[in-house]
């Protein structure tokens, strides 16, 4: 875990360095949608470095679209004697 | 800030880069699993399903050249829908920029530098990803024009020295099946990826002349070119590998692998490894540059390169969180990928696209 998080604590900081000087001189908005995106960047940080199992996108399309897409597949599958 | 534009040529490198990429490599192993024999046909079947949602595609765009697509959105169905489409279309792009970074660990993982932790290649591929998105699209065109031809040299290269150990008696019978098997192939790279080019619409507006007949002309060309290079490599892995081309992922490396001209050419597997690279790069960018015109369009940013770091970052760790087993995330791309596709991309544009046209009348009466 100490790793994960060292590494992941490590890409914030390069990112965030790389970006100071834009960000400061950047519009309200702008630093908005920045912060809004490096939000979503600690929520999966979280479920990485934590093993917290949070919900993602493909447990999202997992419910919602397995059902139907194994469906699918199986439907046009050649049953195998 | 000055709005960037590609020419026309420029435009069809991309387009080919966004649907050869990965796909070379990725996608004959998984549709011969499916189809066997009859891949090519499903390859066939699901490259006229991109050709016509390109078709469509370039109807929308004609209909509001001065517009981006998002533009588009917010003309035809409006403010809140627009936000809607485009954060659905935003969960599939995240989901392929995440999926190309995680084959491309896959693969060096399996094939090449099995020692090496997969977070290396990830934050190589994402830096470089990054470094080009600051650089624009411009820059990226022009870069990804070399690039293509290279990996294209090197596809035609490994091809062409493979003629000696071609078997085309494997090729038969081609429907053992039933034609079920070619329908659930051309389902698979009807998401994969032919379905994606709704995505590739963000892009086509940075064209310096979206009008211009030429535009349509190089795009249709480009979506076969790349529908040959796939049937062509379908077709020899299963003439060399025949019946156990469906154990082996990442097909065109293994034929590399098989070239032996006397006793001075052979093991050129690894140029097929470096096209692998190069070709997921390209598209890693591409889709990134989407997402990053999307999101810059949503918040109404006049600088969309300030979201270059952060979209880079977080797409990072989505590969590194997201998949638990290989095995799941196989079932992923292969089954609910193609749906994914339908439900977010295919969907949303065939709605704008009945909008606009019954609008288009009203745009005209004006004048």
């Amino acid at each position: 875990m100490l790793e994960k998080l060292m590494m992941i604590t490590g890409f914030f900081v390069l990112a965030l360095a790389t970006d100071w000087g834009k960000l400061r001189a950047a519009s309200r908005r702008g630093k908005w949608s920045y912060a809004f995106i490096v939000l979503c960047a600690l929520y999966f940080s979280a479920d990485y470095a934590l093993d917290f199992s949070l919900p993602d996108l493909h447990w999202l399309a997992d419910h919602i679209l397995l059902g139907p897409a194994q469906a699918i597949v199986d439907s046009l599958k050649v049953k195998q004697l | 800030m000055k709005q960037e534009s590609i020419g026309v040529l420029q435009t069809a490198v991309l387009l080919f880069a966004f649907l050869s990429g990965s796909a070379i490599i990725v996608i004959p192993a998984p549709i011969i699993a499916y189809a066997s024999n009859a891949a090519w046909l499903s390859i066939l079947l699901s490259m006229t399903f991109g050709l016509a949602l390109l078709a469509i595609i370039l109807y929308l765009l004609r209909l509001y050249p001065s517009l981006s697509f998002i533009g588009i959105c917010r003309a035809t169905i409006g403010k809140w829908p627009t936000v809607i489409v485009a954060c659905l279309m935003l969960t599939m792009a995240f989901h392929m920029a995440t999926g190309i970074i995680i084959d491309v660990v896959a693969f060096m993982n399996s094939m090449m530098l099995p020692e090496t932790p997969g977070y290396i290649f990830m934050c190589l591929m994402l830096v470089l990803s990054a470094l080009l998105l600051r650089t624009g699209i411009e820059s990226m065109a022009r870069m990804f024009s070399i690039l293509t031809v290279v990996v294209l040299f090197f596809w035609l290269v490994v091809i062409v020295l493979l003629f000696p150990s071609y078997h085309p008696e494997f090729l038969l019978p081609i429907f053992p099946d039933g034609i079920r098997p070619m329908i659930l192939g051309g389902y698979l790279t009807s998401g994969f990826p032919y379905g994606e080019i709704v995505l590739f619409a963000v892009i086509i507006p940075f064209t310096r002349n979206v009008l211009a007949k030429p535009l349509s002309k190089a795009l249709v060309i480009v979506m076969l070119l790349n529908g040959v290079m796939l049937i062509i490599t379908t077709l020899g892995t299963i003439m060399i590998l025949g019946p156990i081309s469906t154990e082996k992922k990442y097909s065109l490396f293994v034929l590399a692998q098989t070239i032996e001209i006397g006793d001075m050419l052979e093991r050129i597997e690894a140029i097929i490894g470096m096209s692998m690279i190069a070709g997921s790069l390209m598209k890693a960018t591409i889709t990134l540059f989407a997402i990053q015109t999307i999101m810059a369009e949503l918040f109404g940013l006049q600088d969309h390169r300030l979201l270059s770091n952060p979209l880079c970052l977080l797409v990072q760790i989505m590969s590194l969180s997201m998949p638990t087993t290989m095995k799941e995330w196989e079932n992923l791309v292969l089954v609910i990928h193609p749906l994914w596709v339908g439900a977010v991309y295919i969907l949303p544009v065939l709605f704008i696209v009945t909008v606009a046209y019954f609008k288009r009348p009203a745009r005209a009466a004006p004048a």
